[in-house]
C-alpha cells in the first residue's frame, strides 16, 4: 500500500476540470452548481414574497420578463404562484442544500479528514455529479413546458399531482435522476468512510463532520428508494393512466375521471414521507457536523461530550425512519397509531437536544475567536434551537390539528433550514475557503454579510409563527386575504416581504466576497491558517491529486486543543 | 487509475474489499426499493379486499413458473462462472457466463410475450390496480435484468481482458456481478408467488 | 473464501439448486390446489416456501452465512426498516374508521 500518492501524468483540460474523478474537483463542481441553484431558488421566493406583500401589483423589474402565461402585465397569476411554491421547495432542498452539504462539503472534506487519497469509487463519484446536473436541468426545463413547472407543492400529493400539468412529469423524471445521484453518492461515502480511513483513524477519532456524513449517507441510502418507487407509480398514473393513487369515483371539473380507480391517496403520502422525514435530517446533520468543526476550532478546547454526540447522531438516524406519519396526523389515522408516531417523534427530539446542548456547553471556558465562520456557527445554535422547539407542537398530534399546513409550519422548518443549515453552509464556506483556494475571504465583508443576515432571517420567519397561530394556511396565492381569521395578521406580510428583500441585499457582500477573494483575497501564510487539529489542514494548499504525499498516521482524537504540557494550543491528529 | 487501497486485497479490520461493501450497500438500497413496491402491493390489495383478482385467473402461471426455473438455472450458472475463475478455468467461466446471459434474454423474451398477450386481451396497466402493480413490479424487475445483462455482457466481452492482466481483481468483479444477479433472482423468488400464485 | 475447497462448494451449489427447483414445484402445486386447502393455509405455505428459497439463495449462494459483520448489520437495518414499513402502513390503514377510508 506504500505507493506514491502523487499522480504525475498530465491530464487534458476536459479530464482535469470537466470529467474529473478527483473528489476535490467534483466537490467544487457540486458546490458551484448548487450555489447557483440556491440563488435561483432564493429568487423564486422573492417573487412569491412580492405577491404576498403586494398582492395583485405588477412585479417591479422582472415582471415584464416572466411571460404572459405566468404574469400578464407583470401581475402574478395564481397558477404561477403555485409553480414558484413547488419549485422553490424542490430546488432548495434537492438542488441546493443537500448537494452543497453532501456533494460539495462531503466530497471535498471527508477523504481529507480521513487521510484518504480519494473516495472509494472515483468514477462513480463523477457519475453522481453528472446525473445530479441532469436532474437539475430537467427541473429547470420544466418551467418552459406548457402549463409550466410542477405546481402541486414540493410534496406532490395525489390526486392533484396525478392530474396536474406536464411540469409534474418533468418533476418526477428530475427526482428519479436526483435520487439515483444520491444513492450512488451514499454508497461511495459509506464505503470510503469504512474502508479508506487511514492508519490510526479509529471510529472514535473521527471528526464529528465525518460521523455526520456517515449517518447522512445511511439516511440517503435507505430512505430514498421508497420515493423512487412512489415516483414511478405517479409517473405511471400520469402517463399510463393507472390508478395507484386515485380512488374510485373521482370527479374533476364536473366530469368523472375515466380511470380504473381502487388506488390509495395515502399510499403516496406514506411513501413520500418515509423519505422526506429522514430527508430533513439529511438537511440538518451535515450542518451540525460543519458547526461542530468550526466551534471546536474556535474555542481552542475539545468539544464537550463528543461520545454523547456520536451516539445521539446514530440514534437520531435510526429513529428518523419511524416518525414519518407525524406529517399525516390529519389524514384520518386512528388515535393509537397517531400516538405511536407521536411517541417516536418526541423521543427523536432528545438526541437533537443532546447534540445542541453539548455544543453549547463546549463554549463554557473556551478562548473564543469571533471570526466570520464562528459567528455563523454560533448563530446556528439558537436558530436551530428555535426551529427545533417550534417543531414540538407540530410533533404532538393535538396541537398539530390547529397548526398543520399553516404558516407556523413554514416558520418552523425555515428556522431549521435557513438560519440553521444555510448559516452552517456559510460558516463552512468561510472556514474551508483558505484550504481550497489558498486565500482568505475578507473579514469586513464577512461581518457585513453576517449581521444583517442574522437580523433579517429572524424578521422574515418569526412573524410567520404569529400568522400560523392565527390560522393562516400555507400555499395561498393571496396570503389569506379572503379569510376573516387572517385579517389581523395580514399586515405582517408586507413587513416580511420588505425584510426578505433586505435579506437578499445582505447576501451581496457574500457573493462579492466569494468571487473577489478567489482572485484577490489575502494569501494564507500557512497550510493551517486556522490552527486546526484535523487532517484536511495537514495537506498542501490546495491539496494535490492524491491528497497526501504519504498516508498520514493518526495518533489522537480530533479535538486536542489546549492539551496540558503541549508547546502550542493545538495538537494535530497526525502528530505523534 | 488512482491509488485507491483495498480494491483487490481486503482491509484487515473490516475483512472486505471496497467493491464487496459497495455492492452490498447498493443491494440494501434495492431491498428498500422492492420493499416499498411490495409494501404498496400489500396496502393496495388490503384496501381492495375481495375485489382483488387471484393472480392465476389473469396471469399465465406456467409461463411465470417457466421463467422462475430459467432464472434459477441462471443463478446456478452465474455462481459456476465465478467458481470456474476460482479454479483458474477461463473457458468454463466464459461458457457459464454466456449461458447466464442467454437465459436472462430468454426470461426477457418470455416476459415480453406475456406483456404482448396481455395487451392483445386489452389488459393494460390502466385496466385495474392489479394490472398496474403487475406491470410496474415486473417492469422494474425486468429493468434490473436488463442491467444485469449489460454488465454481464461487458464482463463476457471487452471486460474479460482483465483476466490476463489482473486475474484476482477480475474474479472479484465477477463475484460482485454474481451477487447482483442472485439478488435479481431473489426478488423474483418473492415476486412470482406474490403476483402469480396468491 | 478462496481458502475453502471450491469443488465441495460447487457440490453444495448443485444440491441447493435441486432443492430450489423442487420447492418451486411445490409452491406451484399448492397454488393449483389452493381452493381445496383454503387461503388461511395456502398463503402462509406459499410465502413460507418463498422465504425458504430466499434463505437458500441469500444465505448460501450469496455467501451471507460467512459474510462479515458489517454487511450483516447493514442488511439487518434495511430489513428492519422494510418490515416496519409494511407493518406501519397496514396499521395506519386499519386505524382509519370505516367511513373515512379513501380507498374504494
Amino acid at each position: 500500500m506504500a505507493h506514491a500518492y502523487h499522480d504525475s501524468h498530465q491530464q487534458s483540460f476536459w479530464r482535469k476540470y470537466i470529467f474529473s474523478t478527483d473528489h476535490k474537483m467534483i466537490g467544487l463542481q457540486y458546490g458551484i452548481t448548487a450555489l447557483c441553484f440556491l440563488l435561483f431558488g432564493f429568487g423564486l421566493m422573492l417573487l412569491m414574497r412580492w405577491q404576498l406583500g403586494y398582492p395583485g401589483e405588477p412585479i417591479p423589474g422582472v415582471g415584464k420578463f416572466l411571460g404572459e402565461n405566468n404574469a400578464p402585465g407583470g401581475i402574478m397569476l395564481p397558477e404561477f404562484y403555485n409553480q414558484l411554491g413547488a419549485m422553490h421547495g424542490t430546488i432548495m432542498v434537492f438542488l441546493g442544500v443537500v448537494p452543497i452539504l453532501v456533494g460539495a462539503f462531503g466530497n471535498y472534506i471527508v477523504p481529507l479528514q480521513l487521510g484518504a487519497p480519494d473516495m472509494a469509487f472515483p468514477k462513480l463519484n463523477m457519475a453522481s455529479y453528472w446525473v445530479f446536473l441532469l436532474g437539475g436541468v430537467t427541473m429547470l426545463v420544466s418551467f418552459f413546458v406548457p402549463g409550466g413547472a410542477a405546481n402541486s407543492g414540493w410534496t406532490s400529493y395525489p390526486p392533484l399531482a396525478d392530474i396536474a400539468t406536464m411540469g409534474q412529469t418533468f418533476w418526477i423524471v428530475g427526482m428519479v435522476f436526483l435520487i439515483t445521484s444520491s444513492l450512488l453518492g451514499a454508497v461511495n461515502f459509506i464505503a470510503t468512510i469504512l474502508q479508506l480511513r487511514t492508519e490510526g483513524m479509529h471510529f472514535m477519532r473521527f471528526p464529528f463532520f465525518v460521523w455526520a456524513q456517515l449517518v447522512t449517507a445511511f439516511l440517503l441510502l435507505l430512505a430514498f428508494p421508497p420515493l423512487e418507487a412512489a415516483g414511478l407509480m405517479q409517473f405511471f398514473d400520469r402517463v399510463f393512466h393507472t390508478s395507484f393513487f386515485l380512488p374510485s369515483g373521482l370527479v374533476v371539473s364536473g366530469e368523472p375521471l375515466q380511470i380504473s380507480g381502487g388506488g390509495s391517496v395515502l399510499l403516496w403520502q406514506h411513501l413520500f414521507w418515509f423519505l422526506a422525514h429522514p430527508e430533513v435530517y439529511v438537511l440538518i446533520v451535515p450542518a451540525m457536523g460543519i458547526v461542530a468543526e468550526i466551534i471546536a476550532n474556535n474555542i481552542r478546547k475539545p468539544l464537550w461530550g463528543y461520545k454523547s454526540m456520536v451516539y445521539s447522531l446514530i440514534f437520531l438516524g435510526f429513529m428518523s425512519f419511524i416518525v414519518w406519519a407525524h406529517h399525516m396526523y390529519l389524514t384520518g389515522m386512528g388515535t393509537t397509531i397517531s400516538a405511536f408516531f407521536q411517541t417516536t417523534t418526541m423521543i427523536i427530539s432528545v438526541p437533537s437536544v443532546i447534540i445542541l446542548t453539548c455544543l453549547f456547553i463546549s463554549l463554557w471556558g473556551g478562548s473564543i475567536r469571533f471570526n466570520t465562520p464562528m459567528l455563523f456557527a454560533l448563530a446556528f445554535l439558537p436558530m436551530f434551537g428555535i426551529g427545533g422547539l417550534t417543531g414540538l407542537p407540530l410533533g404532538l398530534a393535538a396541537p398539530d390539528i390547529h397548526l398543520h399546513d399553516t404558516y407556523y409550519v413554514i416558520g418552523h422548518f425555515h428556522y431549521v433550514v435557513a438560519p440553521g443549515t444555510i448559516f452552517a453552509i456559510f460558516a463552512g464556506i468561510y472556514y474551508w475557503f483558505p484550504k481550497i483556494t489558498g486565500r482568505k475571504m475578507n473579514e469586513t465583508l464577512g461581518q457585513l454579510h453576517f449581521w444583517p443576515s442574522f437580523l433579517f432571517m429572524n424578521c422574515v420567519f418569526m412573524p410567520m409563527f404569529v400568522q400560523g397561530l392565527a390560522g393562516v394556511s400555507r400555499r395561498l396565492y393571496d396570503g389569506g386575504q379572503q379569510y376573516a381569521h387572517a385579517q389581523a395578521v395580514l399586515p405582517l406580510n408586507k413587513m416580511i416581504t420588505v425584510c426578505a428583500f433586505f435579506l437578499a441585499l445582505a447576501q451581496l457582500p457574500f457573493i462579492i466576497n466569494l468571487i473577489w477573494s478567489m482572485f484577490k483575497g489575502e494569501k494564507v501564510k500557512s497550510d493551517n491558517p486556522w490552527e486546526s487539529t484535523t487532517l484536511e489542514w495537514a495537506t498542501p494548499t490546495p491539496p494535490p491529486h492524491g491528497n497526501f504525499a504519504k498516508a498520514p498516521k493518526v495518533f489522537r482524537g480530533p479535538y486536542e486543543y489546549s492539551v496540558p504540557g503541549a508547546s502550542k494550543d493545538f495538537t494535530p491528529q497526525n502528530e505523534s | 487509475m488512482d491509488n485507491i487501497p483495498y480494491t483487490v486485497n481486503v482491509r484487515e479490520d473490516t475483512g472486505l474489499y471496497n467493491a464487496k461493501l459497495g455492492i452490498w450497500l447498493f443491494l440494501a438500497s434495492e431491498v428498500m426499493l422492492f420493499g416499498a413496491l411490495f409494501s404498496s402491493y400489500v396496502l393496495l390489495r388490503t384496501g381492495a379486499g375481495a375485489s382483488w383478482p387471484a393472480g392465476s385467473s389473469i396471469l399465465h402461471v406456467h409461463l411465470g413458473a417457466f421463467n422462475s426455473i430459467v432464472l434459477l438455472i441462471s443463478s446456478m450458472t452465474m455462481i459456476l462462472a465465478w467458481a470456474a475463475l476460482k479454479e483458474k478455468n477461463f473457458p468454463r467461466f466464459k461458457l457459464n457466463l454466456g449461458i447466464t446471459i442467454l437465459l436472462a434474454l430468454l426470461f426477457l423474451g418470455v416476459k415480453g410475450h406475456e406483456y404482448a398477450t396481455k395487451f392483445e386481451h386489452h389488459l393494460f396497466p390502466s385496466t385495474s390496480t392489479f394490472m398496474a402493480i403487475y406491470f410496474l413490479m415486473t417492469g422494474v424487475h425486468a429493468l434490473h435484468i436488463i442491467g444485469g445483462v449489460v454488465v454481464n455482457s461487458y464482463f463476457w466481452g471487452p471486460g474479460s481482458k482483465m483476466w490476463k492482466t489482473d486475474p484476482e481483481h477480475f474474479t472479484n468483479r465477477i463475484e460482485i456481478a454474481g451477487l447482483y444477479w442472485h439478488f435479481v433472482d431473489l426478488v423474483w423468488i418473492f415476486l412470482f408467488p406474490v403476483l402469480y400464485l396468491l | 473464501m478462496a481458502e475453502i475447497n471450491i469443488k465441495s462448494e460447487i457440490q453444495k451449489y448443485f444440491k441447493i439448486f435441486i432443492i430450489l427447483i423442487v420447492l418451486m414445484g411445490v409452491a406451484v402445486g399448492v397454488s393449483s390446489f389452493k381452493l381445496n386447502l383454503g387461503w388461511a393455509v395456502s398463503i402462509p405455505l406459499i410465502l413460507g416456501i418463498a422465504c425458504v428459497m430466499g434463505y437458500l439463495v441469500s444465505w448460501q449462494l450469496m455467501h451471507l452465512s460467512s459474510e462479515k459483520r458489517t454487511i450483516l448489520v447493514i442488511l439487518a437495518l434495511a430489513t428492519t426498516f422494510f418490515i416496519s414499513m409494511i407493518l406501519l402502513f397496514l396499521a395506519a390503514h386499519f386505524s382509519i374508521p370505516e367511513g373515512a377510508k379513501y380507498v374504494s
